[in-house]
């Protein structure tokens, strides 16, 4: 199995969960928009849209996490590391990958725990619903969990080339993408939706 | 001092907070003459909400944890006993509720919780703020109420309203907008909040329950104490539990004085008006209590505790009267 | 007062060695903890799903998700064009429609760097006509981009709020006159520029009738009629701001669906676009939820607030110095990871110091939108860079923008002698 093969399923898996994300909130947004109407003209409320809502936002992002890393859209500042050479940025760009797994490990690991002390003591929430906090909770936890391992795999991949001094092959996969290209990114994308326009009728 | 304890209060943006709690713990070096000190905190503070209390306690970020009871009612059932709404209607009922609910709650929380419990208050009891003219709970009919929990939620429905969740900090703005037409809580927070703008009637009825808080130490850290040191804090902890109670029934007549312009008011002066519990309401109350709350309360409970029914039967059952 | 500078330095050395802000942000936490009461990783489980559970911040998807779907579906080009016919008299001429779209735009947009590269691509129009001055046209689209987050919607409003527990349907409403305003001083800025350097453009061709140019106007409707769903909907008491969110979806399902622009393929292009950008801003805010958890329990804030008392500064100056304090900030930091660092301490101390947090929360808003277009980390200067038909020197862009960082600076000086520009509307609506 080479890097390439399972970086590209990687993505599509990421993908999909932005995807299915997606859909999520459509479908939340006409729940919720259902419940505004109903509420104001039927004084009929649906119990916990705001507890289901919550979930949601915490499966989503989780779920959302890993796709933002594949992308580079996660936030890093390169005011200082630009000004090294290859090597050194290649090196900056490890570290930096080291520790956002450190933490992501972290994290999920807690996450994890948090799941397990919920369902061992029957948790459920104070609301209406009587969610069992444990399902929700296990959703989250693995996305996070899924976030971490495609972490791992990039740090794994990035220690084999650094070992092998490929610092181009580095910076080209995990380096910030120089603002041109970020924002070629972000202008193609603008054409690509003003390209869908109508066209004029005046 | 001999101990230094970590101390996590409830929220810090009221009165039982700022002038009772605060300066107990910060005091406690010197009343304690050196045997305790406390870096104390509250909830609001470092960002929680209230629901993970529990955790926080078992966690042990924290020696002593304060919470009420009705945030983490669905993960302590048994402890929710103490706070049905619709037991108690005033202090002197909830004492007793209290006072005979106590070695339950003890008992629970140091087999499932690793708990010790220190004091109890209420914070005090969740009434309702309705937008709409009321002179009875019968006007309750149709309006919607935004509560916190499944009992009060229950009781809501019973009385004929919509029961409506919105996340906490929308409350007041919708109360404004009218997104909904009731919501429930103390009268001073409703009095410090505002609430009291954006609504007209005021209904003593205590929809949400009486706010029950609890203080409850770690068993880790209260077994490490000597016993002069146990005794010592327990009384420092039922001082400290006397006061709250003063202050919530205090704080309760004045923000009901506060909200419906009468004098004298420790708050800001609001023109609500007073709608009295009737006896008929009352008795609507415990008839919906009966039939209905109790029984979706017993069914959490009986899953966490074989022995829930009889325990509230022969503890709160018997000191307020309720027998089914 | 040593161990805010400790934090400080360590928060900006994890920053500078190229450290994901939400890494920097969550090991400066943990350091802050270990210092003190060494109880954050028994809590870290909790906080996080505290954060990312919060029904609040539900609409930072929903806001973010609005502003792709609108963006897609088609409306940005005719708004542009219904508006510019009838601002093109002003000494300016068609910089004036680019602020005005721009602020326009942001009334349904959560976001600057969207703002800027939708108005952007449809004003391109603008650049390569002869007798406008290019460095204007690149300053009022990077500038009029950052429109995006003090008019409401705006994701950085929300995440403020969550951070400060301040309504977000007060920021929304407190952002209205403020966005307004400053939208009327760049245009002012364009005005007084375009009669020092000369205005000599006059290669807009012949006005349509007026008949026409009213027809025109239907060109405004799909944004106007989104952002009323959203507004309306809050200030009808109908939905909550959250709710709201969810509304104006609905709202432009509806526009996208006839402007038939509305497809699957549509929807999952902006379903990509809107849950990344959600992870990336929630990745940040779970840390920054961390980081505040730790800083309050050692005391840090209190002490802050303390010292700055002490120091007897009237509050006038001590808002000065926090101007300077986030300009210079701002010139190398990201804007949202700026704010989600420093509002948990500097919230505290400005209401200490009697500022009412919906101004503050307005008042940071702007400081954001200085540090968007501030060089070298300002994203919406490389936005327009990159969107010039011939391209030039970037020193271009800097020097264009100049005159509106004139323009907010102008703008928050106004603010701090009338706080009422930002409070008033909310006391209207709320009392
Ligand atoms: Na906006
Ligand atoms: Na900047």
């Amino acid at each position: 199995m080479s890097f390439q093969n399972t970086e590209a399923r990687i993505r599509t898996i990421s993908d999909w969960l932005c995807i299915a994300g997606g859909w999520g909130l459509v479908g939340l947004s006409i729940w919720i928009v259902v419940n505004v109407l109903l509420r104001k003209f039927a004084s009929f409320s649906f119990q916990g849209v705001d507890e289901y809502g919550g979930y949601f936002l915490a499966i989503v992002s989780a779920a959302g996490f890993a796709k933002a890393a594949l992308d580079k859209a996660h936030v890093r500042i390169d005011v200082v590391t630009r000004l090294f050479p290859l090597a050194g940025r290649a090196i900056f760009d490890v570290v930096a990958l080291g520790l956002l797994f450190a933490m992501m490990w972290i994290i999920a690991s807690k996450a994890v725990l948090l799941t397990y002390e919920s369902w061992s003591m029957g948790a459920l929430t104070p609301s209406v619903l009587r969610t069992p906090l444990w399902i929700p909770q296990s959703i989250w936890a693995l996305a996070l969990v899924w976030f971490t391992f495609v972490l791992a795999f990039l740090l794994v991949w990035a220690f084999g080339r650094l070992l092998r001094a490929d610092f181009a092959g580095i910076e080209d996969k995990l380096g910030q993408d120089d603002i041109e290209t970020e924002v070629a990114a972000e202008i193609a994308d603008a054409r690509a939706r003003l390209a869908t326009s109508p066209k004029e009728t005046v | 001092a001999e101990v230094n304890m970590r101390v996590l209060g409830w929220y810090g943006n009221q009165k039982q907070s700022t002038d009772v709690e605060r300066p107990f713990w910060k005091n406690l070096d010197a009343t304690t003459k050196g045997q305790f000190s406390a870096n104390f905190r509250t909830v609001d503070e470092i960002g929680l909400k209230g629901f993970e209390s529990l955790r926080t306690l078992q966690s042990g970020a924290f020696d002593v944890v304060s919470f009420q009871i009705s945030f983490v009612g669905g993960e302590a059932p048994v402890l929710m006993g103490v706070d049905i709404p619709g037991v108690a209607f005033d202090f002197d009922e909830q004492r007793k509720v209290v006072d005979a609910y106590r070695p339950v709650m003890e008992a629970n929380l140091s087999e499932k919780f690793g708990g010790k419990l220190l004091a109890v208050w209420p914070f005090p009891f969740q009434i309702l703020f309705c937008k709409n003219a009321m002179t009875s709970l019968d006007d309750l009919k149709g309006q919607k109420v935004r509560v916190a929990g499944n009992l009060s939620s229950e009781l809501v429905k019973q009385l004929g309203g919509a029961a409506v969740t919105l996340a906490g900090p929308e409350v007041y703005q919708a109360l404004m907008q009218g997104v909904v037409d009731c919501g429930v809580t103390g009268s001073q927070y409703g009095n410090s909040n505002g609430w009291y703008e954006v609504t007209k009637s005021l209904d003593t009825a205590p929809i949400g329950g009486a706010g029950v808080v609890l203080h409850v130490a770690r068993k880790g850290f209260w077994e490490k104490l000597t016993p002069a040191q146990q005794a010592t804090l327990t009384a420092q902890m039922k001082e400290l539990e006397t006061k709250l109670w003063a202050m919530a029934v205090d704080g309760h007549e004045d923000g009901i004085r506060c909200n419906t312009g009468e004098k004298p008011c420790d708050g800001k002066v609001g023109k609500m008006s007073l709608v009295k519990l009737t006896d008929a309401d009352k008795t609507r109350i415990q008839t919906i209590l009966k039939d209905n709350v109790i029984p979706i309360w017993l069914k959490d409970c009986e899953a966490a505790s074989p022995t829930c029914k009889a325990d509230w039967a022969k503890t709160v059952g018997a000191a307020v009267g309720i027998k089914f | 007062m040593a161990m805010g500078l400790l934090f400080t330095g360590a928060i900006m050395v994890f920053l500078m060695a190229g450290l994901h802000v939400a890494t920097a942000i969550f090991f400066t936490a943990y350091l802050a903890d270990w210092l003190d009461m060494g109880v954050l990783p028994s809590m870290v489980g909790n906080l996080t799903w505290n954060t990312m559970n919060e029904f609040l911040l539900v609409a930072i998807p929903l806001f973010i998700l609005l502003g792709e779907l609108l963006s897609r579906s088609g409306v940005a080009e005719l708004m542009y064009k219904g508006l510019s016919v009838w601002l093109r008299w002003l000494p300016g001429g068609l910089l004036h429609t680019n602020i005005v779209a721009s602020a326009l735009f942001a009334a349904t947009s959560g976001s600057t760097v969207a703002t800027a590269a939708t108005i952007g691509t449809v004003a391109q129009p603008t650049m390569a006509k002869l007798g406008y001055n290019e460095r204007m046209v690149l300053g009022s689209i990077a500038a009029g981009g950052t429109l995006g987050i003090l008019i409401p919607p705006s994701i950085n409003m929300i995440v403020y709020g969550a951070l400060t527990d301040v309504s977000v349907g007060r920021l929304f409403i407190a952002g209205i006159i403020p966005g307004l305003a400053l939208a009327i001083t760049m245009s002012a800025i364009i005005v007084v520029v375009s009669l020092i350097w000369g205005d000599n453009h006059r290669e807009d061709g012949p006005l349509p009738s007026l008949v026409l140019r009213l027809r025109m106007l239907v060109g405004l409707l799909p944004v106007l009629f989104v952002f009323a769903m959203v507004m309306g909907s809050i200030y009808a008491g109908l939905a909550t701001p959250t709710e709201a969110a969810a509304v104006g979806i609905v709202g432009a399902l509806m526009i996208a669906a006839s402007n038939r622009t509305l497809t699957v393929a549509m929807l999952h292009e902006a379903f990509l676009s809107s849950v990344r950008t959600t992870a990336m801003v929630m990745l940040v805010l779970t840390t920054a939820f961390v980081l505040n958890f730790s800083l309050s329990l050692t005391g840090l804030p209190q002490q802050l607030s303390e010292y700055i008392r002490d120091l007897n500064w009237s509050a006038t100056t001590t808002i000065w110095v926090l101007v300077l304090f986030y300009l210079l900030l701002g010139i190398f930091i990201e804007a949202m990871a700026m704010m989600v660092t420093t509002v948990g301490i500097v919230t505290p101390l400005v209401v200490s110091l009697g500022f009412d947090p919906v101004w503050f929360g307005i008042f940071i808003t702007v400081m954001m939108e200085l540090a968007i277009i501030s060089p070298p980390v300002g994203l919406n200067l490389y936005v327009v860079q990159n969107l010039r038909p011939i391209k030039g020197s970037i020193n271009d862009v800097f020097i264009g923008v100049l005159p509106f960082v004139v323009a907010m600076l102008i703008f928050v000086a106004l603010l701090i002698e009338f706080p009422g520009i930002a409070l008033w509307l909310p006391n209207q609506v709320f009392n």
